[in-house]
């Protein structure tokens, strides 16, 4: 009976203002895609993070006119270093194999290239990411070697990008959840406005604060879990329809946009929850200063 | 049942609307409070449902402190004062059956409850006939029955009516006094305000005056005024 009544008092608030209330909702709903936007971009950039740090090695790159006396000396300097995990050689037909594998979808990139056009290079792997500068300082101007080259500037740049714009993402998603939480009280405002003789009449037979509260209140949470699950809903399709192809049309990044289930309902939960947040402010807000006896 | 102690209420801007006003009133007694427009015949009333408190001097209903009441309990007070209004304050979307429904709805009552007392209430109010209209259908009469009705379905202890007959004719008027005295005789406390003459000098009821904020007789089995 009791539970009737709230459900049919809140049906009735949201036809009465349907228009607040559909602002409302695409409120929620776009401040919450931002939130989860941020969710996503920080998880592509720790996958690319974990990408690059495993791949990290520093690339020795060789002279064409090597010798083979100088190429035995380099390996053996370069084995003596404590931070040097392993070495493996890459002959230039290798590296042009290598190449023509991570590009297969673009043939366009190597079709036109000779077999001999990349140099032969040794792979320095490292016990640690972090000594890669370090190592290739020391490797750089050696007998026979042409450049070296290794990630660590990348991922610098990338983590930077990343922090900017997460920053960015997340004033603005805090930014339109005010606004969210704001519209959510108005719509409130409105519904009690319509209804005060009915407050009136029930603060007069006795009816409890909160019994008058609640189907207000409701309004205002299922606003905003309407936002939330309509969010939710764009960030899952994305993830099946867009992230996927992505991966597969730019193999050459690594697996950055496959998600475990665990981090994608991980995002849907914190969509929720932050939801369900901004529909209980909003109708705290509307509702504080209501109903003093 | 009822009883202020030296009541002081000013207003915002220190208008002041009742002073040292002590009045006692026993369960089951039918009160009016009689006196000119703006002697605080209301501002009394409003101190009796807690919708204003008193700048000084203590108010008890129902052998409760009002003062000490918590605002939560407030509408569990109400509940045991019902009240009824000279613009009878119903709903216009809803029925009379729903208008009386109403209020046990909102204070949690099951469903059986409502369908068997609603029914009831209407009929001894003499509405049995028209559950089914609208207030705007009705007689102001007919529509008064109701507030009453919603005022009286729960049984409360206390009854209180601000000027009810004081959109009426006098035909009508009696039939509304009528109905409140048979609530009255169930043991219901009944409070009155009017400045209806005729009626408070018919039924010989004790008679509160007040003038310029302040106890100026209180007489049982009075008549409207001695003066007027």
């Amino acid at each position: 009976m009791r539970f009737k009544y709230f459900f049919s008092e809140t049906a009735q608030n949201v036809r009465r203002n349907l228009l607040m209330t559909v602002a409302a909702v695409s409120t929620v709903a776009i401040s919450l895609l931002l939130l989860g936007g941020v969710q996503i971009l920080g998880m592509i950039v720790k996958n690319m993070t974990l990408n690059w740090q495993a791949k990290v090695e520093v690339a020795v790159y060789l002279r064409d006119d090597i010798t083979r006396g100088e190429l035995q000396t380099l390996e053996s300097q370069v084995k003596q270093l404590h931070e040097v995990d392993h070495i493996t050689y890459v002959s230039k037909k290798q590296a042009f194999a290598e190449f023509k594998q991570q590009f297969r979808t673009q043939p366009e990139f190597w079709q036109s290239l000779p077999q001999d056009s990349l140099p032969a290079s040794l792979r320095v792997k490292l016990t640690d990411a972090k000594f890669a500068a370090g190592v290739a300082a020391n490797l750089r101007g050696a007998p026979g070697v042409d450049d070296v080259r290794y990630g660590g500037e990348i991922i610098k740049r990338l983590l930077q990008v990343n922090s900017l714009l997460r920053t960015v993402t997340l004033v603005m998603s805090i930014i339109l959840l005010v606004a969210a939480a704001a519209l959510i009280a108005n719509t409130i405002r409105l519904a009690i406005y319509a209804r005060r003789d009915e407050i009136g009449i029930m603060k007069l037979v006795g009816a409890t604060n909160w019994f008058i509260r609640i189907p207000f209140m409701l309004e205002g949470l299922f606003a905003a879990l309407v936002g939330a699950l309509i969010s939710g809903g764009i960030v899952l399709s994305a993830n099946s329809l867009l992230f996927t192809r992505m991966g597969r049309a730019l193999p050459f990044l690594g697996p950055v946009f496959s998600f475990s289930t665990g981090d994608i309902l991980a995002v849907l939960l914190i969509l929720v929850v932050v939801g369900v947040g901004v529909g209980l402010i909003g109708s705290t807000m509307a509702l504080r200063r209501f109903l003093e006896v | 049942m009822i009883r202020t102690t030296d009541v002081v209420k000013e207003y915002k801007g220190g208008i002041r609307a009742l002073d040292d006003v002590t009045i006692e009133i026993e369960k089951g007694e039918f009160v009016f409070v009689v006196g000119p427009s703006g002697s605080g015949k209301s501002t009394f009333l409003k101190l009796l449902t807690k919708e204003e408190e008193p700048s000084a001097g203590k108010v008890y209903v129902a052998g409760k402190n009002l003062a000490s009441l918590p605002s939560w309990r407030v509408p569990y007070l109400r509940r045991n004062v019902g009240c009824v209004f000279q613009d009878f304050k119903l709903l216009p979307n809803k029925t009379v059956f729903q208008n009386v429904a109403f209020a046990l709805e909102v204070i949690g009552r099951p469903r059986d409850v409502v369908g068997r007392q609603v029914p009831q209430i209407l009929e001894l109010v003499g509405l049995g006939e028209k559950l089914d209209r609208f207030p705007d259908e009705l007689s102001g009469g007919e529509q008064q029955r109701v507030s009453i009705a919603r005022a009286f379905v729960n049984r409360p202890l206390i009854l209180i009516a601000d000027e009810p007959t004081g959109n009426l004719d006098p035909a009508t008027s009696v039939g509304i006094m009528r109905l409140l005295d048979r609530i009255n005789r169930t043991g219901t406390t009944v409070v009155m305000a009017t400045h209806d003459h005729t009626i408070v000098d018919s039924m010989r009821r004790r008679v509160i005056e007040l003038e310029s904020c302040q106890v100026v007789r209180d007489q049982s089995r009075g008549i409207y005024g001695v003066g007027t």
